[in-house]
């Protein structure tokens, strides 16, 4: 079992990094303006959905193998604002699901999502299925779908494997415009190859504050970007304090980084 | 280890038919929260899941920071770790009965009202009836290895071999000069490859392999300087961002902060 005091110096950064996010947040609730730079994979989701509308043909959205988490969470959340553009312009839309846990979930959501955009006679309760949680059971029910319906959007966000790549060059072989974002950095390039616009990174957890502009997310995402500087210091700091020979590796900054 | 002994001794170790009278018990109770779950208005469940929530984490949170016995390797609170893990796995087996359920219902649908393509979901309602029979009943028999082996993991690996003509297909797309970029990252593909290879290592393996510049032109040594010089850094600080923002959106979870438009439309029901 892993514990703080294995390695307290680990559990006291984490714990460091926590309080930024908060501190960051609680600024940010009591109203102060924060900057977001443009992601243009957040920004082609609306080309996206009004390509759909314009092709007359569905929009598909998979959340990949992702399981009722933090990863599978954040993917339904870009999915809802997704849905109610959609429902605004009166798309069909397609959500297989690998994950039954995620499945309940996600029903409840593209439901919400109608009747937040004031559509709520629009929502198909065949709209979201569960496939299978064998990953290329799924990854063949997933591209069947595609080559059937001739998919016009594609929208892949979540933990993905070696079945990203069938989802996006079935998407692309039917034309589909595709964003895709995942935490996956082995699948990054798979994504970067065959799709129109990629979400790198933490950009896929930049994503809900980059739709919705709320505070409390904006706050996260400017502490989570203070965190990122401190790791740069550390990092900054270690560098300069190998290269000098008088420091070196018996220096206690780099001792007290340095896994035993 | 007193607040094991307390629970302990307040749900003792059932045995004989016990067993049996205790799971109904825990599955009537089960119902039960459910009902009252749906008729609590929707900002008292939002407040209650918002507790169950922040609880649950600080368990997690309590047992990873709290001090432990150098000898067990323990604290108080970690007996209790397995029991929490059973009641996400009941959890979810709860919805993978919702999951089969969906998929029942949609193909049924299909073929009660004979849509295009009903006799595929003849073909996967069929498949689940005889992989869950073959499962429950002759789970040591020849017919069902054979259904797992022969026939699911054929079509698993059928599946998995596709990925070769995707990646060729999708490499040539990427690797198509367009750009400075695509240039750029063209030449990164093709060395790399050729420094993998051993058609590749054989084209510069006149020169010296290290101690000398020359060795720096060697294919497999300028491949090797790409994957781990100038990758392995890439990858690490992606994977950084990653991590804190796996962090950030965490925390958010654990205190109910999130406002995404989901849990919106949550707080306004």
């Amino acid at each position: 079992m892993t514990h703080a005091s294995d390695r307290w110096e680990s559990a006291l950064l984490v714990a460091l990094l926590a309080a930024i996010v908060l501190f960051t947040i609680i600024t940010a609730q009591r109203g102060r303006k924060y900057f977001i730079r443009r992601i243009p994979g957040l920004n082609a989701i609306d080309e996206a959905v009004g390509r759909a509308t314009e092709m007359g043909r569905p929009i598909l959205m998979v959340p990949g193998l992702s399981g009722l988490g933090v990863v599978g969470l954040q993917a339904l959340t870009i999915f809802s604002y997704i849905i109610k553009t959609a429902a605004n312009f009166g798309n069909r839309i397609m959500m297989p699901v690998a994950d039954s846990a995620l499945y309940t979930v996600a029903e409840e959501v593209v439901r919400d999502s109608y009747a937040a955009a004031g559509r709520p006679e629009d929502y198909d309760s065949n709209s979201v299925y569960f496939l299978s949680d064998r990953q290329f059971a799924f990854a063949s029910g997933v591209a069947g779908t595609i080559f059937r319906e001739k998919v016009a959007t594609s929208f892949l966000f979540g933990d993905f494997f070696a079945e990203s790549l069938i989802f996006a060059e079935a998407g692309q072989s039917v034309g589909a415009i595709q964003v895709a974002g995942t935490v996956q950095t082995t699948q990054l390039p798979f994504f970067i190859a065959s799709c129109d616009y990629t979400i790198i990174g933490d950009e896929y957890y930049a994503a809900s504050a980059y739709i919705s502009r709320e505070p409390t997310l904006l706050g996260s995402l400017v502490g989570q970007d203070y965190c990122k500087i401190l790791v740069l210091l550390v990092i900054l700091i270690g560098v300069v304090g190998m290269t000098i020979p008088q420091l070196g590796k018996d220096w206690g900054f780099i001792q007290w980084f340095t896994l035993k | 280890m007193n607040l094991q002994r307390l629970l302990g001794s307040a749900f003792p170790k059932a045995s004989g038919s016990w067993i049996w009278i205790s799971i109904l018990l825990a599955a009537l109770g089960c119902v039960v929260v459910f009902f009252a779950l749906q008729a609590l208005p929707g900002r008292a469940r939002k407040f209650l899941i918002a507790a169950v929530t922040f609880l649950a984490g600080l368990f997690y949170a309590a047992e990873f920071f709290l001090p432990v016995d150098p000898k067990t390797d323990e604290n108080f609170l970690t007996f209790a770790v397995p029991t929490v893990g059973n009641v996400i796995n009941v959890l979810a087996a709860f919805t993978l009965g919702l999951g089969v359920f969906s998929l029942v219902r949609i193909h049924g649908t299909k073929v009660v009202k004979l849509r295009e393509g009903w006799e595929n979901s003849v073909v996967l309602l069929l498949g689940i009836v005889v992989m869950a029979v073959a499962g429950l009943e002759f789970e040591d028999t020849r017919f069902y290895r054979s259904l797992f082996r022969d026939v699911l993991n054929s079509f698993d690996a059928a599946m998995f071999a596709t990925l070769a003509f995707f990646i060729i297909s999708a490499a040539y797309r990427a690797f198509r000069v367009k750009s400075a970029e695509a240039t750029l990252l063209m030449f990164a593909a093709l060395i790399v490859m050729l420094g993998q290879i051993p058609i590749g290592q054989y084209l510069t393996h006149w020169l010296p392999e290290k101690g000398s510049y020359a060795s720096l032109f060697r294919l497999d040594n300028i491949s090797n300087w790409l994957l781990i010089t100038v990758n392995a850094p890439a990858i690490r600080a992606i994977g950084f961002g990653l991590g804190i923002g796996g962090l950030a959106i965490a925390m958010r979870l654990w205190l109910s902060l999130e406002r995404g438009a989901f849990f919106e439309a949550k707080a306004d029901n």
